[in-house]
């Protein structure tokens, strides 16, 4: 174990796309914060390049993608490939929103956003105390893999 | 504690200086000689006695330019993110960014900083708290490479010791300061600036025989655009949004001091946050010493306002003075083909500067991407040096910001909505221009006297237009 002061949970946040819907970008930006991560928040209309720069610069430990207008699918495709390409491969991706226009179901579409490498998918309608328990684990784990690579 | 102050600029072709009385703001003398390259002392001495600077003993205030300026190579990680506030840094601290590099240096990138020998290597890269990998990468790349700039570090400061320890033990004249970008909402510019005016004084003044006139100096000797930098900080009344421009024969020199967004509902803006006070400089934008690129770059504006004879004359014109800053146009053919140029620069200038909108079309309906500085804040230009502060250089400013870029005017050639690019609009502004091509004389005088320095620039100017 190190005994360097611990890095508080960095995570970037921010609504991909064309999208420009800021209401839970900001909910999600508070509660977060409240929580005592280091959030990056990067507004509406964020591409995807822009997460990784931010995610790059900052040593982030997740990127949190949120799609509300139903072009998620179009959106989301690649971001994982482009992290690998950028040196941030191991990052842990998690989308959330309306990511898909019409009823389907959910599980659908976790294993069709699953398949583009994201970690975690979330419905509209997600539990927040929950996903922030997640977070911490996947943060957690990852740290630690990291750590014993190091060795 | 004497009541005179003399004020002198060592500038790459002339060495210049005014002695000016303190208490009745005016300038008592003016001098100019051609800088003395091979000892930039010479020409400094001669200006300094005609001034009368060994007899009146007066404060002395020295600033250079001489011999390409303050080089500066500028490392970062992401580009649209360090990278871009190390170039902000740079050119704010009066630097001249002669490379970039982003992500990890090559073994090619280290031939080019060995061949490019700027004064200065800044290296940035990751927040505070952010990525280390990068920069420590960098710093070994340098330690082992046989560069000899000095390197300023300032990037992440987590990784501050160990980047110095390497660069150090490998005997690299370095120095660290504050992150120029501790998180990703705030670009830092102060703390870089203060370090490169620093190394500035070490390796400039002192390296290029200087240290004697150090010696006088009532203040240490700053690199020229710092000085002006700081003194269009100044000169702005009123948040009306003020734009300088200072053209010579390399360089366009572009310094802001306006709001940097307008408010408006259905735009969002995009990328580092922009500053009030903002410097560019455009090494590739000059009248004479990049002529030939100058004119290669305006090529659809010539085309447009020459017919195919005088386009020739045109090119004929810039193959003479290509490199050769001593010619001056002599006839009024040879003063129109120099005024195109000038428009060229002013305008791509000004331009770069600028920022840019893009047209995006989303569920809520049409949405501007704001990139870069907003210069419709702008409401007043002051044109200075060379060709600016001549008579009628009003013409190259209108030129330049309502018939350079045609294309975007026209839009009933095409309905759906451009790229825009974010200039000053001419209708809403005054000009003016510096006739006594004061402003690096009295740049010097600016920190010290700052009512001094604004009262001298207003002496100079010469209203030319005000809009309706």
């Amino acid at each position: 174990m190190s005994n360097q002061e611990k890095r508080p949970y960095t995570i970037v946040l921010g609504v991909i796309g064309f999208d420009c819907h800021s209401v839970g970008n900001k909910i999600l930006d508070a509660y977060f914060t409240e929580r005592g991560f280091k959030v990056i928040n990067l507004g509406v209309m964020v591409s995807q390049d822009e997460f990784i720069s931010a995610a790059i610069e900052s040593a982030a430990d997740a990127i949190l993608v949120s799609s509300l207008y139903g072009h998620g699918e179009i959106d989301c495709d690649g971001l994982r490939g482009r992290c690998i390409e950028r040196g941030i491969g191991d990052i842990i991706l998690w989308v959330g929103g309306n990511l898909v226009v019409g009823k389907k179901d959910f599980s659908e579409v976790e294993a069709k956003f699953r398949a583009m490498g994201y970690d975690r998918v979330f419905p509209p309608d997600t539990d927040l105390d929950k996903a922030v328990q997640e977070l911490i684990e996947d943060i957690e784990k990852r740290r630690q893999k990291k750590a014993e690579e190091k060795h | 504690m004497s009541e005179l102050a003399l004020s002198i600029d060592i500038g790459s072709t002339w060495t210049k200086g005014i002695l000016v009385d303190i208490r009745e703001r005016r300038v008592i003398h003016r001098e100019a000689t051609p800088t003395t390259v091979e000892n930039l002392v010479t020409g400094f001495n001669r200006v300094y006695e005609a001034l009368g600077g060994q007899r009146e003993k007066p404060q002395v205030f020295v600033s250079s330019s001489a011999k390409g300026g303050l080089t500066i190579a500028a490392i970062g990680l992401v580009p649209d993110l360090t990278l871009k506030a190390a170039k902000m840094a740079a050119a704010s601290a009066g630097g001249k960014v002669i490379a970039s590099f982003a992500y990890k240096l090559t073994q090619a990138d280290i031939g080019t900083l060995e061949k490019l020998k700027s004064d200065i290597i800044l290296l940035s890269g990751g927040t505070d708290g952010g990525d280390e990998t990068y920069v420590l990468h960098n710093a070994r790349m340098l330690a082992a490479s046989s560069v000899g700039s000095f390197i300023l570090y300032a990037g992440n400061q987590a990784v501050r010791e160990p980047v110095l320890d390497i660069l150090r033990r490998f005997g690299k004249e370095a120095s660290a300061t504050a992150n120029i970008l501790p998180d990703l909402d705030s670009v830092q510019v102060d703390e870089a600036r203060k370090a490169i005016g620093d190394i500035f004084l070490k390796r400039i003044i002192e390296g290029r025989g200087l240290s004697t006139v150090r010696d006088i100096c009532s203040a240490d000797p700053r690199p020229t655009p710092a000085a002006v930098y700081d003194l269009v900080g100044l000169l702005e009344d009123n948040d009306e949004g003020l734009l300088v421009l200072d053209m010579g024969g390399a360089t366009t020199d572009v310094y802001t001091v306006s709001d940097p967004y307008s408010e408006q509902s259905n735009r969002i803006f995009r990328g580092l946050p922009e500053t009030r006070l903002k410097r560019t400089v455009e090494g590739d934008l000059g009248l004479r010493v990049s002529a030939a690129f100058v004119a290669e770059t305006g090529l659809s504006y010539m085309r447009r306002s020459l017919d195919e004879g005088r386009q020739s004359a045109f090119k004929a014109w810039v193959e003479r003075i290509r490199g050769n800053t001593g010619i001056l146009p002599s006839t009024e053919e040879e003063q129109q083909f120099d005024d195109m140029l000038a428009v060229i620069c002013v305008a791509e200038s000004i331009a770069r500067h600028g920022g840019t909108l893009t047209p995006s079309f989303t569920p809520e309906g049409l949405v501007w991407i704001q990139q870069g500085k907003d210069l419709a804040r702008v409401h007043r230009i002051i044109g200075s040096g060379g060709r600016l502060a001549q008579e009628s250089s009003i013409n190259i400013i209108r030129t330049a910001l309502e018939g350079y870029f045609p294309a975007e005017k026209d839009t009933n050639r095409n309905s759906w909505p451009q790229v825009q690019r974010l200039l000053p609009h001419f209708n809403e502004l005054v000009y003016e221009r510096d006739r006594d091509y004061i402003i690096p004389l009295a740049a010097n005088l600016a920190l010290a006297y700052p009512e001094l320095a604004k009262a001298l620039v207003l002496q100079s100017l010469q209203r030319e237009y005000i809009h309706d």
